[in-house]
């Protein structure tokens, strides 16, 4: 009924889709700030981390670590242990076209490791803002992650903001223990 | 029958967006602060709830991500069951369009097309989780939580667990938009336990969808946690960082301590055209505006038919059908005709027009100052939600 109407008068077929054209590109212009998603900004991933390998003591060489980084998408890059089960990443920050307000969303670290066929979380920890945390760098910096340990959950104090501890769990665990307020076994 | 404390609820409303996908460790889990941890146990290990969001690409490819995660309640909360949900820039789209969809939603009221399409694409999963646990625990609560369209998704899933389950149910939502009409906010606060409703004043999010959309509960109250002057998107965040951020305002250890505002929504208003100078942007004109608009149809003897055009649908869009309506009525006295000039000189003085005089009572007029004032609300609201998500 309404394509035979429309055969009939392409006239109107032709200002409907012009219309319908008409309201898209208005109601784009309409959103507020056409602009913003073209604005880039810093978003802190993770700080430095330094840390050792072993198993029931003894150092794991040539082992492959894996970080996953995520802020809105993942990025993943991994480190080699050396003779002495020392391994290390650099501090990674992002410039991200979403819109910078993109505070809500969180950035989380893991880090992991497979080990005669089982994967060890050695540490994970979601942070809500896109700036670094102290406490969490200076803990990054020192990991010591025995494969035989226990899976952990450690609340560490927020230095930017006291009211919200920080919550990180994995099986590490650190060379400086000041921040930590609470811990126990996942 | 113990309520999550307000930073429980609030804490567990930001945990829900750590489950949207896992990563490569393949690890879904999350780690709660020690006040969720000692009062629930989340299993994850088959992932959370999943859902299609109301993206026309998501759907197309029927491509889900992690919704909501359910968790079991232990010690002081043993029985009871926590529904935290997370909310979806997606869904923005819905509720700043002008062109509003409605839908019949499982009650038989009208809700919000998109959001009741989420919340179709998850129930199956919400349904196969919640059967089990709740066959071993008829007496406990469930509490099901939201932030923003997140509070949206919880609001329908609350009322839905009530009707399927019998359980007692309390909602928690922080920053949540509406959800309905009348009639759903009327058979939700009723059928629902308790309903914990925390904004900003300066959150616009709670503001949309604009009338007809009202809240649950119905003439009831909010938790108002931060007083404020004016709209600012910022006011919808979440995080410790933002200002005033939900997460800091909601803070506290009993819900006995916070302010609470009752609603204006279904107060009488008749707005005067001389006094049109005294709104300005903000919530409290949002909503005074709002029930300046009811007001007048239901002076005019047009509610009741507005309210059915509004649930059959038309091809015009709502707006369109409203201005019509107000056309009619200000043509029907010169009583009405005053008070559609009150109306409609506060409501550009609202969206902050240069000029608010009215000098005609026109469709086309009445319908530009329709648009003035949506396009203001709806332009910091869409920001409010795409910054979040």
């Amino acid at each position: 009924m309404h394509t035979f109407m429309f055969r009939r008068k392409p006239l109107l077929l032709l200002a409907a889709a012009l219309s319908f054209l008409g309201f898209i590109v208005f109601s784009q212009q309409v959103m507020a700030d056409m602009f913003s998603w073209f604005k880039k900004y810093d978003v802190h991933l993770s700080p430095a981390v330094q840390g050792k390998i072993s198993f029931n003591g003894n150092p794991v060489a040539n082992i492959k670590v894996f970080r996953e980084l995520t802020y809105d998408k993942e990025y993943l890059d991994h480190a080699l242990t050396d003779s002495q089960g020392n391994f290390s990443f650099d501090e990674k920050n992002i410039r991200s076209s979403r819109p910078g307000s993109l505070l809500e969303t969180f950035t989380r670290q893991v880090l992991f490791l497979d080990h005669n066929g089982k994967r060890h979380i050695l540490w994970r920890f979601t942070n809500r803002t896109t700036e670094p945390a102290k406490t969490i760098n200076s803990l990054l910096n020192g990991l010591r992650c025995d494969l035989s340990n226990p899976d952990m959950i450690y609340d560490l104090e927020n230095q930017e903001h006291p009211a919200h501890p920080h919550v990180v769990s994995g099986i590490c665990t650190f060379e400086t223990e000041t921040h930590i307020i609470g811990q126990e076994r996942k | 029958m113990p309520t999550l404390t307000p930073s429980m609820a609030v804490k567990l409303a930001a945990l829900a967006y750590e489950i949207k996908t896992p990563g490569s460790s393949g690890s879904y889990d999350v780690d709660a602060a020690p006040e969720i941890r000692n009062a629930f146990s989340f299993d994850l290990s088959n992932g959370p709830v999943r859902g299609v969001s109301g993206s026309i690409l998501a759907r197309m490819l029927n491509r889900s991500t992690g919704f909501a995660m359910i968790g079991k309640g232990k010690s002081q909360y043993d029985g009871d069951h926590v529904v935290a949900i997370r909310g979806t820039a997606s869904l923005s789209d819905g509720i700043t369009d002008a062109h509003i969809g409605l839908t019949g939603g499982d009650n038989n009221s009208l809700i919000h097309a998109g959001f009741n399409k989420t919340f179709q694409s998850m129930k199956p999963a919400l349904e196969s989780t919640l059967t089990p646990l709740l066959a071993r625990s008829s007496t406990g609560t469930v509490h099901c939580v939201g932030h923003s369209l997140g509070g949206a998704l919880a609001h329908i899933t609350a009322d839905w667990v009530k009707r399927r389950y019998k359980n007692k149910v309390f909602l928690y939502t922080f920053g949540a938009p509406r959800v309905g009409l009348d009639g759903f906010a009327l058979k939700t606060s009723n059928n629902i336990d308790r309903i914990f409703r925390c904004t900003h004043a300066a959150d616009p999010v709670p503001m949309v969808p604009l009338w007809p959309f009202v809240h649950a509960p119905y003439q009831g109250e909010e938790v108002l946690l931060a007083p404020g002057q004016g709209i600012s998107f910022a006011a919808h965040k979440m995080a410790e960082a933002a200002t005033p951020g939900y997460l800091n305002t909601a803070n506290s250890g009993s819900w006995r301590s916070l302010q609470r505002r009752s609603s204006l929504n279904l107060a009488t208003v008749r707005l005067k055209y001389d006094s049109r100078h005294q709104a300005s942007f903000s919530n409290y004109w949002a909503e005074k505006i709002s029930a300046g608009l009811i007001t007048l149809l239901k002076d005019a003897g047009y509610y009741t038919a507005v309210m059915a055009q509004a649930a059959i649908g038309t091809s015009l869009t709502f707006y369109d059908m409203l201005a019509r309506t107000l056309e009619a009525v200000a043509k029907a006295s010169t009583k009405l005709a005053e008070q559609t000039k009150g109306l409609l000189g506060h409501m550009l003085v609202f969206a902050r027009q240069a000029v608010s005089t009215v000098a005609e009572l026109s469709f086309k007029f009445i319908r530009w100052v329709f648009d003035v004032t949506l396009g203001a609300l709806y332009r910091t609201a869409r920001e409010a939600i795409d910054s979040v998500m």
